[in-house]
């Protein structure tokens, strides 16, 4: 039987915030996850750190939240933002009456908004139309979602938290009115067991209501699905914003080599319907290319979707684009008498720590151990100037750069394993410039189940061949290096491009026909890999 | 405009080189415009005729012929419906070219082989050079699997596996040996570096105890370029075991080999090879192509010829360029056989035994190889389609793709 004060169920952005804020407090806490960290919407969102810009007209107190967490996680969060600054753009036909009330708004809400001369502008980043009427620079970034959570995590485990991944919630126990544990299945190996505390926290994002179902408890949620689609191509190097009342396919944020374009608004029935219809994409690219010009030209890698974890309470009946994007924070002892289970849901990422400190505020008063929360100061990693130099200097230049930024948070683990190997500083995904030290460094400490636990920790396979080359390459260090079984290695590699394929599908066109061609080049033709997936080489021998 | 060739073949991949070989053979005047290495470094080595029907679990082939024949039955339209008369002796041709260079296949069999994938599978292939097929391999039972410390696309640990994997109880070990250099290299490098006899050296005192009392060694496929079978020889004669190069992962040793042998062979006979061009129109006249323009450094150049062979591949090598959401055949504009699903939006798996409607986008031809409309009729009766670029097929699950490349070639290079 395992004994915390407090277990989160939800491994996004929220579960893993409000984990390490509770271990920051000293609350002796653990995380449990159906699957990997960071697998669910906190791992499908656009990237983009708000600026707060988008909620002013309709949401001022929204808009507030965003631009003082903005200004936190740049400090607190250094490694994971790439503060590229962003523009909002008026486009000809954008009502002037808006950008008038738009200024204003950012104005009350603390949005340091500059316009900015419009020809600049379409100097500075020429793939805008020469449509634009007006910019406006606001303080909007790129931030990767994986790797804050990473951090989180291993930031609240250093500090004595419980990680549970791939342990699914099966039934939440209540004593009379009081929630007294859980018990949990390794869906792994099987495995049942009993985890005993006082207060269970729901973070189960888009999942919240049916975690509440177990706790006896109806919470009615609006899982709302976004789309967006990444370009093999950095094609501005701000965010852009259209600048006009929120609707689909109004922003375009830079991430490393590439560009991801988002989002839709559909409502759906199930929390994890992630794929994105085609009428979703064809509406993505004709209202993005409003901004920017000639988009059918650049080449889509690939396209996804999150489900957005709205919830109206009461019987509001807004959905959509009109329900709130504020978080809400529900104690369940004073709603509908069960004590011990709160559940955070709605908001968004930029204001994921805002969020779990509320959480942790709320938490820690309820178990009677009050403090002050320290994570709008206290960083997720100090920088490690020593270490970082050293690391910085085994690489060829620039990727040594982004390698000391990628891994700051275990830093001296990829550390040890040049030292361990020196040869393990050469690339492995020639894309992201990911080097073989880092995956070891991270295969470490995963399960690993998928070859998707390595990319979203590292970035490998996520660039221009999405994996055609890094991802055998990286199986096969898995594999020589002892990290898993030779026999898993078919298996293993044909798990990950199915993954990778089914964003490929939808934005199967022009160039990216070329890289469908190469990738069956390696993997059919050459590998055979189709024919493993059901023995035939076996009935051969 | 004078023709100064009797022959263009545009593209320098496996089937434009065939091509240009044959037609240089039957005396006509040559000129190959190459932009890159083609499809050569992404060649395994062996070449491939038919392994699988492009059906979900049908049965691994092991008569090409046979396994063609039952598939035409139910798909005529298939490319090898249009080549099988030309198997035979277009594969001979092949066999002789590359042997004349010093790149020795083994004869084909005509029954497909066992070749081991770069993972160590057992696939058929239906020929392969002598250093990467030794006969009775796949029954060796004492087999040692050597990498290299500096090499990361060749995994020995899962070869192991691959080669174990049928026969259990198979004596199979690996190791991997330092060469001692700085850093990783590419494939092309380390084939390069193992030339050199201080290379070799380090390499064999490295693996001389291992090797001792084993049946067969493996090794993968970087084992000299051009000197290949020079060092293949001095390798297997100081191990004193029977050594097999494995096909590794692109770019492939042995696919450059081909293309070095290939191209030796057609500038003894002859053919102009003019590389980094990329031609971007045609010109016509009563009698069909008349001339292909092309841009050189710059300017734009005029050539003109009795025939044409179009050997520009696939979307890969940019043989098919898209515009307005349709895939286009940006030299002659000739008409581009679509899938009847369309191409976007495909659903089902990445990896399937049934191919992709994508995959078989392509040029229709008549049993010439000249491209044909619509209607079935011949659009020009002087240009000759081969390789990725014809319709109907998917080389990918087929294992088709280098037996279609040098049987077409070889048909164009006859006709044209």
């Amino acid at each position: 039987m395992l004994k915390y004060q407090v277990v989160v169920i939800g491994g996004g952005a929220t579960g893993s915030g409000v984990l390490r804020d509770l271990a920051l407090r000293g609350v002796k806490v653990a995380l449990v996850d159906k699957g990997d960290l960071c697998s669910g919407t906190s791992a499908r969102f656009h990237g983009l750190l708000h600026s707060g810009g988008r909620y002013a007209v309709n949401d001022l107190d929204a808009a507030r939240e965003c631009i003082t967490e903005n200004l936190i996680l740049k400090k607190v969060a250094w490694h994971c933002v790439e503060d590229c600054g962003g523009y909002f753009l008026q486009m000809e036909g954008d009502d002037d009456r808006y950008v008038q009330k738009w200024v204003e708004a950012c104005q009350a809400a603390g949005i340091e908004a500059v316009e900015t001369d419009r020809d600049a502008v379409l100097r500075e980043e020429p793939c805008l139309r020469k449509s634009l009427q007006r910019a406006f620079r606001v303080p909007d970034a790129a931030i990767d979602g994986f790797r804050l959570v990473y951090s989180n995590a291993r930031s609240a485990t250093r500090h004595g938290a419980g990680m549970y991944p791939y342990t699914a919630v099966k039934e939440i126990f209540r004593t009379g009115s009081r929630v007294t544990g859980l018990e949990v299945e390794n869906i792994l190996t099987g495995e049942r067991s009993r985890m005993e505390c006082e207060i269970v926290v729901n973070a189960g994002g888009a999942f919240a209501g049916s975690i509440a179902n177990l706790a006896g408890v109806d919470l009615t949620m609006l899982p709302n699905r976004g789309a967006m689609i990444v370009f093999n191509h950095r094609i501005a190097n701000k965010v852009l914003n259209r600048l006009r009342p929120p609707s689909d396919a109004d922003i375009f944020v830079p991430h490393n080599t590439t560009m991801i374009l988002g989002t839709t608004s559909v409502d759906v029935v199930k929390p994890d319907d992630y794929r994105p219809s085609r009428e979703e994409l064809d509406r993505l690219m004709t209202l993005g290319g409003e901004m920017v010009r000639d988009l059918g030209d650049y080449r889509p890698l690939r396209a996804y979707a999150g489900v957005r974890p709205l919830y109206s309470p009461g019987t509001s009946g807004a959905k959509g684009r009109a329900a709130t994007r504020n978080f809400v924070l529900i104690d369940h002892g004073r709603e509908d008498g069960l004590e011990g289970f709160v559940t955070i849901t709605g908001g968004k990422f930029t204001i994921y720590r805002l969020m779990s400190e509320k959480t942790a505020d709320l938490v820690t008063k309820k178990i009677g151990c009050y403090v002050p929360g320290s994570t709008s100061r206290e960083k997720l990693v100090e920088p490690d100037k020593m270490a970082t130099e050293r690391v910085r200097k085994t690489f060829v230049s620039g990727f040594g750069e982004l390698t000391v930024t990628r891994s700051a948070s275990n830093l001296d683990e990829v550390k040890a394993e040049l030292a361990r190997n020196p040869l393990s500083k050469d690339i492995l995904c020639e894309c992201e410039g990911v080097s073989m030290a880092e995956v070891m460094a991270s295969a470490r400490h995963l399960p690993l189940q998928s070859l998707g636990e390595v990319r979203r920790r590292t970035r490998m396979g996520t660039g221009t061949c999405q994996g055609v080359f890094c991802g055998v390459r990286t199986t096969g260090l898995l594999v020589e290096e002892g990290f898993l079984g030779p026999d898993k290695f078919g298996p293993f590699l044909a798990e990950f491009l199915e993954k990778r394929w089914r964003g490929q599908q939808a934005v199967l066109h022009g160039q990216q026909l070329a890289e469908a061609e190469l990738a069956l080049g390696v993997y059919s033709s050459l590998l055979c890999l189709e024919r493993i997936q059901y023995g035939a080489f076996n009935n051969e021998g | 405009m004078k023709a100064e060739y009797d022959v263009v073949v545009i593209g320098g991949g496996l089937s434009g080189y065939v091509a240009a070989a044959r037609a240089a053979e039957r005396g006509k005047r040559v000129l190959l415009l190459t932009d890159g290495l083609g499809s050569f470094p992404f060649l395994p080595g062996h070449i491939d005729v038919w392994g699988w029907a492009p059906l979900e679990k049908s049965p691994m082939v092991l008569d090409p012929v046979q396994g063609i024949g039952e598939y035409l039955r139910s798909q005529p339209d298939h490319p090898w419906g249009r080549l099988l008369d030309v198997l035979k002796e277009s594969m001979e041709f092949f066999r002789t070219v590359c042997g004349s260079q010093g790149l020795v296949y083994n004869p084909a069999a005509g029954r497909n082989i066992m070749v081991p994938t770069p993972l160590g599978m057992a696939r058929p292939a239906f020929m392969a050079p002598e250093s990467q097929y030794v006969p009775g391999w796949d029954a060796a039972d004492k087999v040692l699997v050597v990498g290299l410390a500096e090499y990361k696309d060749f995994f020995p640990l899962a070869v192991a596996q691959g080669i174990a994997g049928s026969r259990p109880a198979r004596d199979v070990r690996t190791l991997t040996v330092s060469l001692g250099l700085p850093r990783h290299v590419d494939s092309f490098t380390l084939a390069g570096y193992l030339e050199r006899d201080e290379c070799r050296e380090v390499f064999l005192n490295r693996v001389a105890d291992a090797a001792d009392g084993r049946s067969l060694i493996l090794v993968p496929a970087v084992f000299g370029l051009e000197a290949a079978a020079k060092v293949l020889s001095s390798v297997k004669e100081s191990l004193g075991v029977p050594l097999m190069e494995v096909s590794t992962l692109p770019p492939s040793v042995p696919g450059l080999r081909i293309y070095a042998a290939l191209r030796r062979w057609v500038m003894s006979r002859g053919v102009t090879v003019t590389a980094n061009v990329r031609v971007n129109g045609a010109w016509f006249s009563n009698n069909g192509c008349a001339g292909v323009t092309a841009c050189i450094s710059g300017r734009e150049h005029k050539f003109a010829a009795s025939s044409f062979v179009l050997a520009t591949g696939s979307f890969v090598s940019s043989g098919y360029s898209w515009q307005g959401g349709q895939p286009v055949e940006p030299v002659m504009g000739l008409p581009v056989t679509l899938p009847r699903e369309g191409i976007e939006g495909v659903d089902g798996p990445f990896l399937d035994g049934k191919g992709k409607d994508f995959m078989r986008v392509g040029i229709e031809v008549d049993d010439n190889l000249n491209p044909t409309g619509p209607s079935g009729e011949v659009i020009c009766k002087n240009v000759f389609i081969t390789g990725s670029k014809l319709a109907g097929y998917d080389f990918s699950v087929e294992k088709s793709g280098t037996g279609i490349a040098v049987a077409s070639g070889y048909k164009a290079g006859n006709l044209a």
